[in-house]
């Protein structure tokens, strides 16, 4: 109980944390589609590609000035890319092209 | 014929990729370069090794003739004969071309008759320990995606239009609806029966070079395994009407 109120007095704290702590955006990878087809995310922030298949993507994107590549990426495995830049990213997977995810990046 | 001839009876560094199905594709050609049938369609057309046709020569030809006027005028009313309107023409007519239903797809519905049994412990291997549905999946058989998958030689690939390593000697997978009709096999026709395409992948391909899709490896397949898969593939086909090509006006 006295844990519990401790927590409870520490909300505000924790909740003002939150502005600069935001929860990790992950994007999962099954049956060769993105688990979302669209995510918003603020300059800075970061989003996880985890691959829960039991083949090998390869995320990418060619949006001119935004361009990334995770490389190949194996089952089970987890990768983060940092998005810095305001822009509207079309995210694809090389291996599978049919999987595409939109990245919103604003503030 | 392993490889295409194009013009000057030309043979090309590549087989003719199938347009069977061809409706439910995207990034069409062993490379991915075109985004639709439609683009597709022209490409041969104008391409300088394979038909080597100016396209505006062409449409001037086709409105030559009175008779494909009409088509066109029927076809696509209001919209005059351009290159547009061809490739829409030749995208719609490959689109007919489609696969019906095979004795796997009969089988898969309750006719326990309709295969073999070694057709049956194919399709278990096919599945498991030759894992070739990681790729040949769906009802298509095909992830439509791009792989290297070991074939010998230096294409670039898919990698000539998308400058990914990854995408290095990778080509794209084909459906395997109806693949006892399409010998030889690979994008370059190396392989010349399925017996010798379960004998590539048995060994995980013969290329070895950093692109290599890490789906290929050594399967250790024993001589059954290797014919049931063979027989697993020929129930693939199915009995489709004759393809009739049309007279057309000249």
């Amino acid at each position: 109980m006295i844990l519990k109120q401790a927590l409870w007095r520490m909300m505000p704290v924790l909740l003002g944390c939150g502005a600069t702590l935001r929860a990790e955006t992950v994007v999962d990878q099954k049956d060769r589609k993105f688990s979302v087809t669209e995510v918003t995310v603020k300059p800075g922030e970061k989003v996880s590609f985890k691959n829960s298949d039991d083949v090998a993507h390869n995320v990418f994107s060619v949006t001119p000035g935004l361009e990334f590549e995770i490389q190949r990426q194996g089952p089970g495995e987890k990768s983060t890319v940092p998005f810095n830049k305001e822009g509207t990213v079309e995210v694809r997977c090389s291996i599978h092209p049919r999987m595409k995810l939109t990245v919103n990046v604003k503030k | 014929m392993p490889k295409a001839v194009g013009n000057g009876m030309k043979v090309l560094g590549r087989r003719s990729p199938t347009i069977l199905n061809g409706a439910w594709t995207e990034l069409l050609f062993w490379d991915g370069r075109a985004e639709s049938l439609e683009e597709q369609a022209l490409g041969p057309i104008a391409a300088p090794g394979e038909m080597n046709q100016d396209l505006d020569a062409m449409i001037a030809t086709v409105k030559a003739i009175p008779e494909y006027g009409m088509l066109f005028a029927k076809a696509y009313p209001g919209e005059p004969v351009t290159a547009k309107t061809v490739g829409k023409a030749i995208a719609t007519f490959e689109r007919t071309i489609v696969s019906g239903q095979a004795p796997f797809d009969e089988w898969i519905a309750g006719r326990e008759d309709a295969v073999s049994e070694d057709a049956k412990a194919g399709f278990d291997l096919f599945n498991g320990k030759a894992e070739c549905s990681k790729c040949h999946t769906e009802w298509l058989l095909t992830d439509n995606g791009f792989h290297d998958i070991g074939v010998e030689g230096n294409d670039p690939g898919r990698a000539q239009h998308l400058h990914l390593q990854a995408m290095q000697s990778a080509f794209k997978t084909p459906t395997l609806r109806n693949v006892d009709r399409r010998a030889p096999y690979m994008h370059d026709g190396s392989e010349a029966t399925l017996e010798q395409v379960i004998e590539f992948y048995d060994r995980g391909g013969k290329a070895r070079r950093p692109s290599l899709a890490p789906e290929m490896k050594a399967l250790h397949l024993t001589a059954p395994e290797k014919r049931q898969l063979v027989e697993f593939m020929k129930t693939l086909t199915s009995v489709d009407p004759a393809v009739t090509l049309p007279s057309m006006p000249r």
